[in-house]
């Protein structure tokens, strides 16, 4: 993953899924309220076509939102930021036109809190900076807007009470919105701060109980055979073909097994380890990676803790068959491919299931993650770049 | 690790964010309404309109408050500060218009939404819903009360009820989401713990492994190629001595700690001065050039790792290429040290070499990625092998001794 963004969203995925039913409701009241509010505004509306046509902005807006807002099509792009506003705020335009010289309360008018609510409904997505800079430039569109239309107000104020009426809900909610961010992302980086301090401290304190574990198995394999052989011959045994033959044979067979142990990847030892932590299996669950070009050693480490992450969920998930599942990893240019597959018997929908959590970080540290389940074969592809 | 905060820190960090987008809010629409209230005053000299502006001070000064110390106190205190002001805005305000005001005036709506996304104190759905609605009560009963006083007409206002609606939704929907969500959150702090792990581990076995090639293998290879009789009183020497540190010391706990030391005091005790003299004694001629001291501007662990690299490339060349003479070329920048190992033997390529690929592989290039560093191998069957070590230097290393 590259270009991290200060976006809850891709800092922290969970997050922005927990923030994912704001886009819905954002989706289903923003066009209930804006044709409620034209329909109560019926009488001031001089062109129904135009207040049509902005109606149906606002619904390609909210259409666009939820489409997008999807954790399996994250990241949301400053584009698509872009295109929901832009369109918001045609919308705002049209209903304006459509009501030109008739609109008595600028109050009343629904442009201008929905370009605000469509900010709320963005703000898991996009950076503060962008929604701040996005949202006054916004605002002062609506404000411009409310100053050509302020002869028609029957309200006796002056223009600029009509241009604070018009900006202030989207400058509120836009700043809102930049302000939940920033919050969230500063406290994702203090974590980030301490979990990297800790995990310094469990370096220190794991690692001698780590290295002697691992020379234990060193001086496991040297006692079998390496420790006598040389033993004998510091005792005195002289050398002689049987000997120089023997020594062959010790190395060859302690080379074969340091090649083994040299060869297996992280991914191996994953799958390995999820496969024998499959509650209520009698035979520990063989997951196979297929990786000949050691390409798996290229992921960093916030992408093999993603995948080592789903690789464990989909092994501990009920439905999941334990019977021909593959990780195939191959080059593709500059870039590794990957296409997992595996049996999921299970009516329910497992991009929106128990697994959906796992998916959308998985998607958001592989940008262009593609997920299949035609039942019960689950197929992810994805790729990154070798490192 | 970025995947985000674990379970037990998310809610109050998601609280704080609300609370703080709710402050905005509040303050955004607190100050719109003082700037309304200013310019209709700025437009209409006969009323006084200024004391319902001075009403909304205090409200903003307790935000400031809560917005710095979210606690019940402040909470509390905002809650009645801010009923106090929309009474007295209702009343300043309607006050001057007896005959037009409402109380669903946009001017009186702005702080009873402000009172609505009071933001307090605690943590969860159920208790922000809590202070929307006591917001949302204690606003609509001030105006009303005020408007009893002024004879204003009290009007539903559909604004401030539209609002505590849409936000109760809101954390409503955001609760009831994060439940179902944040099961997974457990599982990815100990796929990032056990990944952790799984590097440390890793790293370990690279320098044990690399550590048995270097000693039993090449002793292995040595007592494969001696002729009939007593083993060679060096190479018996040497078996004795890494059989015992390997088997009998914690070689992998601290590899470092002897070599720091000695390494350090300068260049004819460090290690890699060491691995080019063994193998000179192995029969190697070995021609020294460039910057020796440069290697003292590494840290020990690199220090170590370069030494037993080379002294792998240098095995390398008289076991597989076919010459008796190697070069050694050391140079360093303010930031880095190379090591170059020269040979005109008869070159190999390195995919192809699979018999021995452990030894480069292991040896020289793991060993040196896992300490930071970068190898690159030039060899072509027949015109011999170059191959580059490179390693960040250190900045705090004790000043280089003169070459010896």
């Amino acid at each position: 993953m590259s270009g991290v963004e200060r976006a809850v969203q891709q800092r922290d995925p969970l997050a922005a899924m927990i923030g994912r039913p704001t886009s819905y409701l954002a989706a289903v009241v923003v066009p209930v309220y804006s044709a409620g509010s034209t329909w109560l505004a019926r009488d001031s509306i001089g062109n129904p076509a135009l207040a049509a046509l902005a109606l149906v902005f606002v619904a390609v807006a909210s259409a666009t939102l939820v489409v997008q807002s999807s954790p399996l099509r994250a990241p949301l792009t400053a584009r698509t930021h872009a295109a929901i506003i832009v369109a918001a705020l045609v919308a705002l335009l049209l209903s304006a036109l459509s009501m030109w010289d008739t609109d008595a309360f600028l109050r009343d008018d629904w442009g201008v809190p929905v370009v605000g609510l469509f900010y709320v409904g963005l703000a898991p997505y996009r950076p503060a900076k962008e929604l701040v800079t996005s949202g006054m430039l916004a605002a002062i569109f609506a404000g411009f807007v409310a100053v050509l239309q302020a002869d028609a107000f029957v309200t006796a104020a002056p223009v600029g009470v009509f241009v604070i009426v018009a900006a202030m809900p989207i400058v509120a909610m836009s700043l809102a919105a930049a302000a939940f961010v920033d919050v969230l992302v500063r406290g994702l980086d203090r974590w980030r701060m301490r979990a990297d301090r800790a995990f310094t401290a469990m370096t220190g304190e794991r690692g001698v109980s780590i290295a002697r574990s691992v020379q234990q198995d060193s001086v496991t394999v040297l006692n079998q055979e390496v420790v006598p052989f040389f033993t004998a011959l510091l005792d005195g045994a002289v050398v002689d073909e049987a000997t120089r033959q023997r020594a062959r044979q010790i190395s060859d067979e302690v080379r074969a097994i340091m090649v083994a142990d040299v060869d297996r990847s992280w991914l191996e030892g994953v799958v390995e380890q999820a496969g024998d932590g499959v509650d209520g299996r009698s035979e520990s669950v063989s997951t196979v990676v297929r990786d000949d070009h050691r390409l798996a050693e290229h992921m960093t480490t916030d992408e093999r803790t993603a995948l080592r992450a789903f690789i464990v969920a989909l092994h501990a998930y009920p439905s999941f068959v334990d019977d021909g599942a593959e990780i195939v990893i191959s080059p593709e240019g500059q870039r590794c491919e990957v296409l997992m597959r595996a049996r999921v018997d299970s009516d329910l929908n497992v991009v929106k299931g128990p697994l959906a959590p796992f998916l959308a970080v998985v998607r958001v540290m592989f940008g262009d993650l593609q997920v299949e389940h035609e039942q019960p074969d689950l197929t992810l592809r994805f790729s990154y770049e070798q490192r | 690790m970025s995947l985000g905060l674990p379970g037990h820190l998310a809610p109050h960090s998601e609280s704080r964010a609300f609370a703080r987008a709710s402050h905005v809010i509040s303050f955004v629409i607190l100050l719109a309404d003082i700037l309304i209230i200013l310019s209709l005053q700025s437009a209409d000299t006969e009323r006084i309109l200024w004391p319902a502006a001075v009403a909304i001070l205090p409200i903003i000064a307790v935000l400031w408050l809560l917005e710095r110390y979210r606690s019940w106190f402040y909470t509390l205190t905002y809650l009645i500060v801010g009923t106090a002001s929309v009474f007295w805005l209702v009343l300043a305000g309607t006050g001057q218009f007896p005959e037009q005001s409402t109380t669903d005036s946009l001017v009186f709506t702005l702080p009873k939404i402000a009172l609505i996304l009071v933001g307090g104190a605690g943590i969860g759905a159920p208790k922000a819903i809590g202070w929307s609605v006591v917001g949302y009560v204690l606003g609509e009963g001030a105006a009303l009360l005020a408007a009893l006083q002024t004879g204003a007409t009290a009007a539903f206002d559909v604004t401030a009820f539209g609002v505590l609606v849409v936000s109760t939704l809101l954390f409503t929907v955001i609760g009831v989401s994060r439940r179902r969500v944040y099961t997974a959150q457990p599982s990815l702090q100990r796929a990032a713990r056990d990944e952790h792990l799984s590097d440390i581990r890793h790293r370990i076995e690279v320098r044990a492994a690399a550590m048995l090639h270097d000693t039993i293998l090449n002793h292995l290879a040595a007592v494969a190629a001696s002729p009939d009789g007593e083993l060679r009183h060096d190479l018996q020497g040497r078996i004795e001595r890494d059989l015992a540190v390997l088997v009998g010391e914690e070689w992998l706990v601290s590899p470092d700690r002897e070599e720091s030391a000695a390494d350090r005091a300068g260049w004819v005790t460090s290690r890699m001065f060491r691995a080019i003299d063994e193998a000179r004694e192995l029969g190697l001629d070995v021609v020294l050039s460039g910057d020796r001291s440069a290697v003292l501007r590494l840290d020990a662990q690199r220090q170590l790792a370069v030494g037993l690299a080379v002294k792998q490339c240098l095995v390398n060349v008289l076991k597989h290429a076919d010459t008796d003479h190697a070069e050694v070329v050391i140079y360093g920048s303010d930031t880095e040290v190379s090591v170059m190992i020269i040979d005109g033997g008869k070159g190999f390529s390195e995919r192809e070499n699979s018999v021995d690929r452990l030894g480069l592989r292991q040896s020289v290039r793991r060993r040196i990625e896992t300490v930071d560093g970068t190898v690159q191998v030039w060899s072509t069957p027949g015109t011999g092998t170059s191959i580059l070590i490179r390693l960040p230097a250190c900045d705090s290393v004790a000043d280089p001794e003169p070459v010896s």
